[in-house]
């Protein structure tokens, strides 16, 4: 764990990435990813006292930036048309021009499954499944059993599978 | 045990014990239905994961780092008392705060909070900064990558002329230029006071995937120079090596101080 004198501005700015990651699995829109993890950083820093040192600081701030957009963005998203989308999309890699359209044909495909997952079920796989924490640190981040994190992520996960194999 | 989706996954994610773990291994081994099925699920996984990987993966934007950076720290804040104003969270000005934030954080702070900004200005350097050298990656050599966090944020954000000291070095750029191919490099000179006597001056060309390549280095050992606070500046031969390369690789005239600060607030992007 980090020590105490560490500067909690520079530990959340070796975060960023994985909270930029986290907030474009929320919004799957890159400015409004960026405003959002901007707002969950600042309200962090105001609220720092109540992270308890010895937890997963990452899943405490996944926590911050799903209430943030739970709380104050959604609605934001919501008046954006979806012409927007493809612009503000991160370009794939891909060897050839087919692969790029196959591969983009594919992401717009699995992102519509995962807009479509319920709230909750979409923070736990992007905190389990994309960025890799463990039951124990989501569920204690949630304030959730671990059993729920468990019911969420599967039911996620399986309807994405079975959505996805359907297409094939 | 019962083999469901749910212990599928739940052995995707490590996390049975090992008599779980186990019996899903034989359980797979016996019944090739659910050995497709952790397939489909773990394929699918992979598909989520790459998803995003581009994002993780893409440098982080210079005034969402200002912004952090800038917030006032939480260790200063009175417990109960009146709470300071927050500020704007819009990054206002942008780039002479975030020239301000690195450079605070290049001459106050430690390895760590200089590794994290590095990290994150310069985003896909993770993995060299990783298996860089333990010593902080001062292991300079032409045709390899530049490990050092400090001087990659210097070549990411500094403008030409700026002495930069971070960890008992300074190092400052001289200038930048544009290459024949089209590639941008800049100049820079880094020594050490006492506990390396080398002084290198070479240049450092941005690579297309991000981060800084050393193109050529001309390195000298020498004693620091207490007439000029203990360190040293390039000798006659190291700039005749330096400037050879320059002249038969760059189209010659260096950068404008417009044109790289162009650069530099485009994260090196035309």
């Amino acid at each position: 764990m980090a020590p105490t004198d560490t500067d909690p501005r520079t530990e959340l700015v070796s975060l960023l990435p994985r909270l930029r990651r986290f907030a474009y699995g929320l919004t799957h829109d890159g400015p409004l990813a960026d405003d959002l993890v901007q707002a969950a950083c600042l309200k962090a820093l105001e609220r720092w006292h109540q992270w308890q040192a010895g937890t997963s600081l990452a899943a405490w701030m996944f926590r911050i930036v799903q209430t943030t957009w739970l709380d104050d963005y959604r609605a934001k998203r919501r008046q954006r048309t979806d012409a927007l989308d493809d612009e503000t999309a991160p370009e794939l890699p891909g060897e050839d021009g087919r692969e790029v359209v196959e591969q983009r044909s594919q992401a717009r495909q699995l992102r519509a499954l995962i807009e479509a997952l319920p709230d909750e079920q979409r923070a736990v796989l992007l905190m389990v499944t994309v960025d890799g924490l463990s039951y124990k640190d989501t569920a204690q981040a949630l304030g959730v059993p671990v059993g729920t994190v468990m019911s969420r992520l599967s039911r996620a996960r399986l309807r994405l599978a079975d959505g996805l194999g359907e297409e094939r | 045990m019962n083999m469901n989706d749910d212990t599928l996954i739940a052995y995707l994610d490590g996390e049975l014990d090992a008599e779980g773990f186990a019996a899903v291994e034989a359980a797979l081994a016996a019944d090739p239905a659910l050995a497709r099925r952790l397939d489909q699920i773990a394929d699918c996984d992979q598909r989520v994961r790459r998803s995003y990987q581009a994002v993780l993966e893409a440098p982080v934007p210079p005034a969402l780092i200002a912004a952090v950076l800038n917030a006032p720290d939480p260790r200063a804040r009175p417990a109960a008392s009146a709470p300071q104003r927050r500020r704007d969270p819009a990054p206002a000005g942008g780039f002479e705060r975030l020239m301000d934030a690195l450079w605070s954080a290049l001459s106050g702070r430690g390895a760590m909070a200089l590794a994290s900004v590095a990290l994150l200005a310069l985003g896909t350097l993770l993995a060299w900064t990783l298996q860089g050298p333990a010593d902080g990656g001062w292991a300079l050599r032409a045709g390899k990558p530049v490990a050092e966090p400090s001087l990659l944020v210097a070549l990411e954000t500094a403008p030409s002329g700026r002495e930069v000291e971070a960890a008992g070095r300074q190092f400052q750029l001289l200038a930048s230029f544009e290459r024949n191919d089209g590639g941008f490099c800049r100049e820079f000179n880094a020594s050490g006071k006492a506990s390396d006597a080398a002084d290198h001056l070479g240049v450092a060309c941005r690579l297309p995937t991000g981060g800084w390549e050393v193109a050529v280095l001309a390195t000298e050992e020498r004693p620091a120079d207490p007439a000029h606070g203990g360190y040293r500046t390039a000798s006659e031969r190291q700039f005749e090596v330096v400037d050879a390369w320059r002249l038969a690789q760059t189209r010659g005239t260096p950068l404008s101080p417009e044109q790289e600060r162009m650069l530099i607030e485009r994260g090196w992007h035309r």
